[in-house]
């Protein structure tokens, strides 16, 4: 009798666990439907913003959903439905596909690295990830990708190599970004003094209005500055941390921005999977500028340039000529 | 990328091995109640954890125990390093879709227990005290992306009771005892609401955001126990195997709720000091 209350009461304590746990959600068309319109009903934050009634949404794409649907219909499902949040922050990724919205579509190119190559860097050297020149006793730099990590040894050695010039071009034309904090990195040399850059507030429930309270950012000057003077080069297809770059560029009275808007991404993407083992992304977060723009759908230029097909002809780059002349 | 070289389980095994040879067949130790312990063995995890994913996640990581126990005739207390490191992935997870995370727990733990005479009076011998717990759960999710670090930190203070019986196999006195803890008041630190740090905030501070969202959980926010079932059979030189059955469950009732359950399996040695 006295192992048998004893033993109960160890198996008392062991399933005692089990009422906390509920089911997992069911690996159905319906559920994983249901999943990813609830977390971005919850989580996205650009509802309001981009005055999408995502309840709508819901009773217009819902009914579509049947059980017997294929995965590839379900596919295609949510991503017509995500489309409508024209958010290339948002993505659907499966073993076989990526669903992105394209947030170029439509805009000039504006950019081609193998004809600036042949027209224009001559003998350039890649200092870590910045492929870089001089032009016309301009210092230039392109990076193409903010994945690319940018080390503070390369940027004194390019603080050096363009010391005296008449400024500095900084093409971000065709970067989709990657990890801001190399974007700080550089930016740290262009700043003169301790300047807000952009504000920043974050969802926090899953309330509409549910934000956290507005983060105003800062950048202070670090380490060798790189140019007094200077341009940055945006096309339509500068994204995500190019767009940060961009936004904090923009706060510092040197520096000019030149060519098209960017593409945007202004929200800080966040990620989650469905039961199927789909995994997506979404914006979280709300950024604006000092003058209150939000950037979500991309920096206005300074001065906006589109490559000409004349110049393009004569092996010119309309963007960059103006960069050039701008700064002589 | 290979494993650290103290992780590997090669080198474990040896080391392991090489620690049971000196228990076994070391010099009598003078006759003082002080152990050291190595334990090995696996954990069976079952963590839902929404930061993670709409899945509850499962695995049986390999579990690491290294202990320090002093026995007094009336008191016992003891310090543990304990840590679970290995993989839980969904029921739902593929080759090609691995709904799967890395899973680093590590506790750190102190416990003092003081005899109670009133309750020993039978074949039982009864002890309680309290304990402090500083608990880190980290799960590392690459699919999330940028939400790829979810985590359950807790430093927690609660009471504790053992049980325990000596009895006579193959005329070795072995001790089976059974220990249950119960968290009384906890900090616990989480992920934020999307799982996410500022990172786009050049001067963000990444322990600042999360102390700021952290809270002071008592028992009813954060039931939780912990049950420890143990077998301690002499060998030579006043040394000890131990075999350990740990079942633990905790469930957060906070903005991010996690279920938690460990039921882990160790086999040990104790070191006479």
């Amino acid at each position: 009798m006295k192992y048998t209350i004893i033993i109960s009461i160890l198996l008392l304590l062991l399933s005692c666990e089990k009422p906390f746990f509920g089911p997992d959600p069911a690996n159905t068309p319906e559920e994983n439907f249901e999943i990813l319109w609830k977390t971005l009903d919850e989580r996205y934050s650009f509802f309001e913003y981009k005055n999408v009634d995502w309840d709508s949404v819901y009773q217009a794409y819902r009914p579509r959903v049947r059980a017997d649907m294929t995965e590839r219909e379900l596919w295609g499902l949510l991503t017509e439905m995500l489309d409508i949040l024209k958010d290339g922050h948002i993505n659907l990724r499966s073993e076989s596909d990526t669903y992105f919205y394209p947030w170029y579509a439509g805009a000039p190119e504006n950019f081609n690295r193998f004809f600036l190559e042949e027209n224009y860097w001559g003998d350039f050297e890649i200092t870590g990830s910045l492929f870089n020149t001089v032009i016309d006793s301009v210092g230039y730099v392109w990076y193409r990708s903010f994945n690319g990590p940018i080390q503070d040894e390369d940027l004194d050695y390019l603080a050096d190599k363009f010391a005296g010039l008449k400024g500095l071009v900084i093409d971000i034309r065709n970067n989709e970004g990657g990890n801001p904090e190399n974007g700080f990195r550089l930016a740290r040399r262009f700043v003169d003094q301790r300047r807000h850059i952009y504000t920043t507030i974050y969802k926090n429930g899953p309330g509409r209005d549910d934000f956290t309270e507005p983060d105003p950012a800062f950048l202070e000057p670090e380490g060798k500055r790189l140019a007094d003077k200077v341009v940055v080069l945006t096309n339509r297809t500068t994204y995500s941390a190019g767009n940060f770059f961009a936004a904090m560029m923009k706060a510092f009275p040197n520096v000019t921005l030149i060519g098209d808007r960017t593409g945007g991404g202004g929200g800080a993407p966040v990620g989650w999977e469905l039961p199927n083992g789909w995994a997506f992304n979404f914006s979280s977060s709300i950024t604006w500028l000092p003058d209150g723009f939000i950037i979500e759908h991309g920096v206005e230029p300074d001065i906006r340039v589109d490559w000409a097909e004349e110049d393009r002809a004569a092996g010119k780059d309309t963007i960059l000529e103006e960069a050039l002349r701008w700064l002589q | 990328m290979k494993s650290p070289f103290f992780f590997r389980a090669g080198n474990l095994a040896l080391f392991w091995l090489f620690w049971i040879a000196q228990a076994a067949f070391g010099q009598e130790a003078p006759p003082r109640f002080r152990y050291l312990e190595l334990g090995l063995g696996s954990a069976a995890h079952r963590l839902q954890d929404p930061a993670v994913s709409p899945m509850a996640y499962t695995g049986a990581p390999l579990a690491i125990v290294l202990g320090f126990e002093k026995r007094k005739p009336h008191s016992i207390s003891r310090l543990a390093l304990a840590g679970d490191l290995g993989r839980l992935s969904s029921k739902n997870a593929t080759e090609l879709r691995p709904m799967a995370s890395s899973f680093f727990q590590i506790n750190l733990s102190y416990q003092y227990l003081r005899r109670v005479p009133a309750l020993s009076t039978g074949r039982f011998t009864w002890f309680f005290g309290g304990y402090y717990r500083w608990h880190n759960s980290i799960r590392l999710t690459p699919q999330n992306d940028t939400g790829f670090i979810s985590f359950f930190i807790a430093n927690t203070l609660g009471a504790s009771i053992r049980g325990e019986r000596a009895f006579q196999i193959r005329e070795k006195e072995v001790t089976l005892g059974w220990t249950g803890a119960l968290p009384l008041l906890s900090h616990v630190i989480r992920p934020s609401y999307l799982n996410l740090y500022n990172y786009i905030d050049p001067e963000h501070d990444w322990l600042k955001e999360r102390l700021e969202e952290s809270e002071v959980l008592t028992l009813n926010r954060f039931p939780g126990i912990q049950s420890r079932l143990e077998l301690a059979y002499p060998i030579a030189g006043g040394n000890q195997l131990r075999f350990a059955y740990d079942w633990e469950f905790y469930h957060y009732d906070g903005q991010r709720r996690v279920n938690a359950a460990r039921h882990g399996f160790t086999l040990g040695i104790r070191i006479r000091i």
